[in-house]
């Protein structure tokens, strides 16, 4: 779990610490404050086992791997018109820290200081859809400078992560484990049903989970059920399974965390933080409060959550269905830049009031304007 | 220059000029057509008519749980489909019966949000517009042929003297001689 980064003279970032919450943070701010960039250095950093001989040379593959710079050169990560090294810190809850430096022309960074113990890696949902490209970019002779060329590592390493070998059978990891029974059910009835891997590519089953046996129980015995924890089972609609390509991409992006979950890549209390870049797109806004309600049950099961967003209807579900007596902890931090200064500054709080000082907000207000003044017939 | 509260208690005080032409709908102590409801002003401009309903739930003498309790009615659709769209069915067809709908038609409302906070207020109005043109425009089950209202808008007390800056809006409580008997400030 990471608590603290810290990046100095860093692509967007000329000096930005930012403290995260162990449970949800949300990281909203204007296209080109660096929302993506941000989430990118927590997964380049939390990777990070200081014990490995080239960790080095790795960390700088992961960055260019990451960022993509033009040259090819770790250096070009610099930010442009800063003085000194470009520094990455990251700390995290369980005493690791690891800082690296590079200068402008630097083709390896150095990891100058780092505490013993590999933090645990994120997980990094980027903004496009992957289940669909996994059986490409997972072939047995894959093209693979071709494929770094067309997508960044942020792909690459979720692709690796949905094949992972792990249990596929999420009927029996929702009755065993009570922090999956409040989860798995709701995304596979969220979409109608869920994707499975199979031959190397991700098919979806259409089905619903319902309530196991819940005839055969007793009025006392289902009470006393739902207060241990609701037994589930997943019913199958019919035997005919659809190519991942044939489903809706908003419900691909929910496939994904459901496969994370069924093949223990996202086990929570246990697995890094997980980070999701714009969870909003291609998701029916209809949708939107039941992905909120699954993110916060992940959150009180003790997984780490950083997402950027520039949804309204998302933040406003966190705001409306985080319950703090449940322990839900969200934190907002805003990015932004200031008239005349194009550095990156930023503002956290629990309060979701932060919101109202975004472009976000403002964007709704200034629509609603637009609205009014058509209706009044101004120019 | 003229001024024009709702009613005798009402804080929220309109300044209008004296060309303009506007004039109360919903009147006090007249006789009005039995079970009609009408909104509050009507006012003429050149190319429109706006009919003009107030709400004012930030009135310095409304309780909290009785605030709380209108943002919950104005959540759930209550006061939309029990107040405001009848409001503006019934004015429509006075103001037609009495052969004054040579313009279009225009619905404001006029929500007094200022006791609360500006995201509240932001969150509110533009979906609220929404659901109630909805509502306007078909409340039975099947939809009004004819568009009787053409367009609606809620503003606040800030976004109404953003677009009518020359009929200033403002919260004043009536002087305690304006006051009916009883009522304290």
């Amino acid at each position: 779990m990471i608590t603290r980064l810290h990046l100095k003279n860093f692509t967007a970032f000329t000096e930005l610490t930012i403290d995260f919450s162990p449970g949800i943070n949300i990281i909203i701010g204007e296209n080109g404050t660096g929302k993506t960039q941000l989430l990118k250095a927590v997964l380049a950093l939390s990777g990070v086992d200081p014990q490995n001989e080239q960790v080095d040379e790795k960390l700088t593959a992961k960055l260019c791997r990451l960022y993509q710079p033009l040259s090819g050169k770790v250096g070009e990560l610099r930010r442009a018109g800063t003085r000194g090294n470009a520094q990455l810190r990251a700390s995290c809850a369980s005493g690791q820290s690891c800082t690296a430096k590079f200068n402008g022309s630097a083709e390896t960074v150095k990891i100058t200081q780092s505490t013993a113990g590999a933090a645990k890696p994120a997980i990094f949902i980027p903004t496009k859809e992957v289940l669909s490209l996994v059986r490409g970019l997972t072939a047995e002779q894959p093209d693979l400078p071709t494929i770094e060329r067309i997508f960044d590592d942020g792909y690459l390493d979720l692709a690796r992560q949905l094949v992972r070998d792990g249990t596929d059978d999420l009927d029996a990891k929702v009755q065993l484990d009570p922090k999956f029974a409040s989860i798995v059910p709701r995304l596979a009835n969220l979409i109608g049903g869920q994707y499975l891997l199979e031959n190397g590519r991700f098919v979806f089953e259409s089905g619903r989970y319902v309530e196991k046996d819940l005839a055969l129980h007793s009025r006392a015995k289902h009470a006393q059920m739902y207060q241990d924890s609701t037994e589930w089972k997943f019913v199958p609609r019919s035997k005919h399974r659809l190519s991942s390509g044939m489903t809706a991409e908003g419900f691909r992006k929910i496939g994904v965390l459901q496969r994370l979950l069924s093949n223990g890549s996202l086990n929570p209390g246990t697995t890094g933080p997980l980070l999701w870049d714009e969870p909003e797109s291609n998701l029916n806004p209809k949708l939107m409060r039941d992905l909120v309600q699954a993110l916060l049950e992940l959150a009180r099961n003790g997984q780490q959550i950083i997402l950027a967003t520039h949804d309204y209807v998302l933040l406003k579900w966190f705001d409306l269905l985080m319950d703090k007596g449940k322990g839900d902890h969200v934190i907002f931090h805003r990015l932004y830049c200031t008239e005349g200064d194009e550095n990156i500054q930023h503002e956290s709080q629990s309060e979701y009031s932060i919101v109202g000082r975004s472009a976000i907000s403002n964007t709704f207000a200034e629509l609603y304007d637009e609205d009014v003044k058509r209706a009044l017939g101004e120019d | 220059m003229q001024t024009y509260r709702a009613e005798a208690t009402a804080e929220l005080l309109f300044n209008f000029p004296d060309d303009l032409g506007w004039s109360e709908l919903d009147k006090q102590g007249i006789k009005l057509p039995v079970r009609m409801k009408f909104v509050d002003l009507v006012i003429e401009r050149d190319k429109d008519i706006l009919l003009v309903e107030i709400k004012d739930p930030s009135h310095s003498r409304c309780p909290d749980k009785e605030r709380n309790s209108y943002l919950k009615r104005l959540s759930d659709n209550s006061v939309v489909t029990q107040e405001l769209t009848p409001k503006a069915r019934d004015s429509y067809l006075y103001m037609h019966l009495m052969e004054r709908d040579h313009k279009p038609f225009k619905y404001v409302v006029l929500l007094g949000l200022d006791a609360f906070a500006p995201a509240i207020q932001k969150g509110l109005l533009g979906p609220f517009k929404g659901r109630l043109l909805a509502d306007i425009r078909e409340e039975s089950f099947e939809a009004w042929r004819r568009k009787h209202i053409a367009d609606c808008m809620v503003l606040s007390v800030e976004s109404w003297n953003h677009h009518f800056p020359e009929w200033p809006l403002r919260r004043e409580p009536p002087a305690e001689a304006m006051l009916p008997k009883g009522v304290k400030q």
